[in-house]
């Protein structure tokens, strides 16, 4: 290790022994580390499954007749109590902020079918190529809402949004490494108790103060929205192409296993693609989502599922978002929800005959 | 392919063991260039045509400037225009075509600027740039034209340092593709806590202190205080990113039986601006003041108003190598100025403080100078740069203040392993032993506290 260093990298004679000897030992200082987590992971990192019987209440307490799937964008964008009023029956969201398939899939298998009376029509809104991507926000603390939504052992989750994508070296650190798989609680605990700590100490104030000042400051209203778009976009870009084959991704997806459970409950399933704030900004779509998109929607017609595309709708004007692809509260919302409640319509004369 | 990624850390493992099982000088290099142009063209194929483009055009100017002596310059320019024309077209062309119409607007005619949807192929400005040491060096009789095609083509494209850099000369890395190469433990000594080290700087602690930049430039309008927070994250993040790249680069290409050249010295242990650019980004640097500033009469110049005209010039296109945008010209130029005041001041080239004192203060108004640049360069636009100056309150109270703290806190914590990195360059403990003790500990750290949403590495972008 004698060049190992900033400085020069001259060569030098040394063996085998003495060459494996620093890595080895680094090695070795690692499992004396991992084997310490995993004796503490027992006591401190389960996480209670906190969402589901959440989920489960709020479907009890409302008896929806629709459930709205998705994250921060449904949130956002549509209004239960509107969309009750103009349709007459009623509706629940179970969202999370940033969810995708692999909740999705978790809330139907999970919270939908153990319900007595599960809802006649639940709506999945998605965006662009999402619905076959079942790694997309799995990892970090989207792992933890899994977590909270999941029944102990999850084998196809596991395969599915994790093992499948991994190749062998992800995969052995994920089943054997459990620094590696409780990441997102140890990084949470060390970011409260000492990234925050510091802040704390500095200021001489309390953990609440702390977290409201942060989200005060950082308030998606006092953020540029171009910036947040241009952001969002570089976050989101593919770095693979076969993301946009839709023939060779659906199968690894949750999608015809989403499909399947809620046949076997007897929900209607149909899809909302929802437009983003960067449909209006960045031109034409990209040519390998519009072929992405027509084989989603062949495969849907096979099906005999519907999906509906917001994506070109011109009744929906950039002066009805607020920030990145959430639609303000002031107009897009009650718009965007007046149009779901009409585009809707066959949907809810088929449930409710 | 990114090196953070688990994708090239299998393709890595296979190249190495291919290259070391075949021992054989040429089947060794025809499995690095194919290596490298997977690499390359991973996510985005048809950027090999580009590099494949500029290693022939670079490859027959220096075999024509060595037949036809006569001629040299034609074929200089046929590289100097080939390559910066990738570069201008690449990189370039919409700024130009955006200024143009901005400027024209200003002067009340109206011009629809022609931009056109260009995907800026990564690592662009890196092997061009390379590439054209080759054929200057050759045109300067520094370095001797090669014929065998698949050894120049390695040069201009091999893996570990392909995207960002350390940006190699010919004369130095053309006689390591050259030479026979076999398996010696000290490559593997050399290198592991060099990758180790990458992965640290760039998991744990650049992508975790991105986070908090990125969303500070975001603010519409940032408190004074606030901008400063930002601008510690940003030069803890670029500092971290870059240097991390380098380092997984350097242990990469150890692997291999290459050396790369170090890219940076503690930069930000500089007392002055030329120290600050003899540490910071020394193949690109070196490379500015070798092949720009020297060859516009650099070397001949005083103190006066040609130093300060070539500076600027050398330090502008520095800035505007980094980024297609106004703002990175102007950090360019803000260095360039530092450099001027420093050297008008006596303060200049290898200038020393006497005493811990004089040092201590010489390097905090460094810091501050490269703190100040630093938000420059990452504002997104002059626009928002003049916009938050120009109505930042102090931010010394409330939630500003809280926040800010916040942030400068947790850019300190994630900061901690850069710390303990030079501490075990500099207090030299313990020796192997304790190296590799911290090493395993790093590697834990890299496992527990890598951010769950990498990202690229910033000089992609350049």
């Amino acid at each position: 290790m004698a060049g190992s260093q900033n400085g020069s990298t001259a060569s030098y004679a040394v063996g085998p022994f003495r060459a494996l000897a620093g890595p080895m030992l680094a090695l070795a200082v690692v499992c004396v580390i991992n084997v310490g987590f995993s004796l503490l992971a027992r006591q401190q990192f389960d996480r209670n499954p906190e969402l589901k019987p959440y989920f489960q209440h709020m479907l009890d307490d409302s008896r929806a007749q629709i459930v709205f799937l998705g994250n921060s964008i449904v949130e956002r964008g549509v209004d239960d109590r509107q969309f009750s009023h103009e349709t007459g029956l009623t509706a629940t969201q179970l969202t999370s902020g940033g969810a995708a398939t692999a909740f999705w899939y978790l809330t139907i298998k999970n919270v939908l079918l153990s319900q007595k009376e599960p809802p006649r029509l639940v709506v999945v809104f998605f965006r662009d190529n999402m619905l076959t991507m079942p790694e997309f926000r799995t990892e970090g603390r989207y792992k933890e809402r899994l977590v909270e939504l999941s029944t102990g052992t999850e084998p196809l989750l596991d395969q599915l949004a994790y093992f499948q994508q991994m190749g062998f070296l992800k995969e052995s650190l994920t089943r054997y490494v459990s620094l590696y798989h409780l990441r997102g609680a140890i990084k949470s605990d060390f970011e409260y108790g000492v990234r925050d700590r510091l802040a704390r100490m500095a200021l001489s104030v309390d953990q609440t103060t702390l977290r409201n000042a942060i989200a005060n400051v950082f308030d998606e209203g006092n953020m540029i929205p171009e910036l947040v778009t241009q952001a969002q976009i570089m976050m989101e870009m593919p770095t693979d192409m076969r993301y946009y084959d839709f023939e060779s991704q659906i199968d690894r997806s949750f999608l015809p296993v989403m499909i399947d459970l809620a046949a076997s409950a007897g929900i209607r399933l149909t899809f909302v693609r929802t437009k983003k704030r960067r449909d209006l900004t960045s031109g034409q779509q990209p040519e390998p989502l519009l072929r992405y998109m027509a084989d989603l929607r062949s495969y849907f017609d096979d099906k005999g599922i519907t999906l509906y595309d917001y994506t070109d709708d011109p009744r929906i004007k950039l002066e009805h978002f607020a920030l990145g692809d959430h639609l303000n509260e002031e107009t897009g919302r009650p718009l965007f929800t007046s149009l779901l409640a009409k585009t809707l319509e066959p949907e809810i004369r088929a449930i409710s005959k | 392919m990114i090196f953070t990624s688990f994708t090239y850390l299998h393709f890595f493992l296979l190249i190495f063991t291919a290259y070391w099982l075949v021992r054989r000088l040429l089947p060794q290099n025809i499995l690095l260039l194919a290596g490298s142009y997977l690499f390359y063209g991973w996510v985005t194929p048809w950027f090999c045509l580009l590099i494949g483009f500029s290693t022939v055009v670079d490859y027959f100017c220096g075999l024509g400037m060595r037949r036809n002596p006569a001629r040299k310059k034609i074929f200089l320019i046929t590289s100097l225009f080939s390559n910066l024309g990738l570069l201008g077209v690449f990189k370039y062309f919409n700024f130009f075509a955006d200024s143009v119409s901005n400027a024209l607007a200003a002067i009340g005619l109206n011009a629809d600027p022609v931009t056109l949807q260009i995907i800026l192929p990564v690592g662009i400005s890196f092997y061009t740039f390379q590439t054209l040491s080759y054929t200057i060096d050759i045109y300067r009789d520094e370095c001797e034209p090669r014929t065998n095609f698949i050894d120049f083509a390695v040069f201009v494209s091999f893996f570990p340092q392909l995207v960002a850099g350390p940006i190699e000369r010919a004369k130095r890395f053309l006689p390591q593709v050259e030479a026979p190469r076999y398996w010696k433990w000290s490559n593997l000594d050399e290198a592991w806590p060099l990758i180790v080290r990458g992965y640290l700087k760039k998991l744990v602690v650049a992508d975790n202190v991105a986070v908090l930049s990125d969303k500070i430039f975001m603010l519409e309008s940032p408190s004074l205080l606030m901008i400063l927070a930002g601008s510690l994250a940003f030069a803890v993040q670029i500092y971290a990113d870059f240097s991390a790249y380098t380092d997984i680069a350097r242990g990469s290409a150890r692997l291999l039986g290459f050396q790369l050249i170090e890219n940076f010295k503690s930069p930000y242990l500089a007392i002055s601006p030329s120290d600050f650019w003899r540490r910071w980004h020394i193949s690109f640097s070196s490379w500015i003041r070798d092949y720009l500033y020297i060859s516009l009469g650099g070397s001949r110049v005083g103190t006066g108003a040609r130093f300060l005209l070539l500076l600027m010039v050398s330090m502008g296109l520095s800035g505007l190598w980094h980024g297609a945008s106004w703002h990175f010209v102007i950090w360019g130029l803000y260095h360039g100025i530092l450099v001027f005041a420093y050297h008008r001041l006596g303060l200049g080239g290898r200038w020393r403080p006497e005493g811990p004192i004089k040092t201590a203060v010489a390097w905090t108004v460094m810091f501050g100078f490269t703190l100040f640049g630093w938000v420059l360069f990452r504002v997104p636009d002059m626009g928002w740069f003049f916009s938050a100056f120009g109505s930042a309150s102090a931010g010394f109270q409330g939630d500003l203040l809280v926040s800010a703290v916040s942030v400068i806190a947790a850019t300190l914590v994630y900061s901690i392993p850069l710390f303990g990195l030079m501490a075990l360059d500099r207090i030299n403990v313990g020796g192997r032993l304790v190296h590799s003790l911290v090493y395993g500990v790093a590697i834990a750290a890299i496992l527990t506290l890598a951010e769950s949403q990498g990202q690229d590495f910033i000089y992609f972008q350049f």
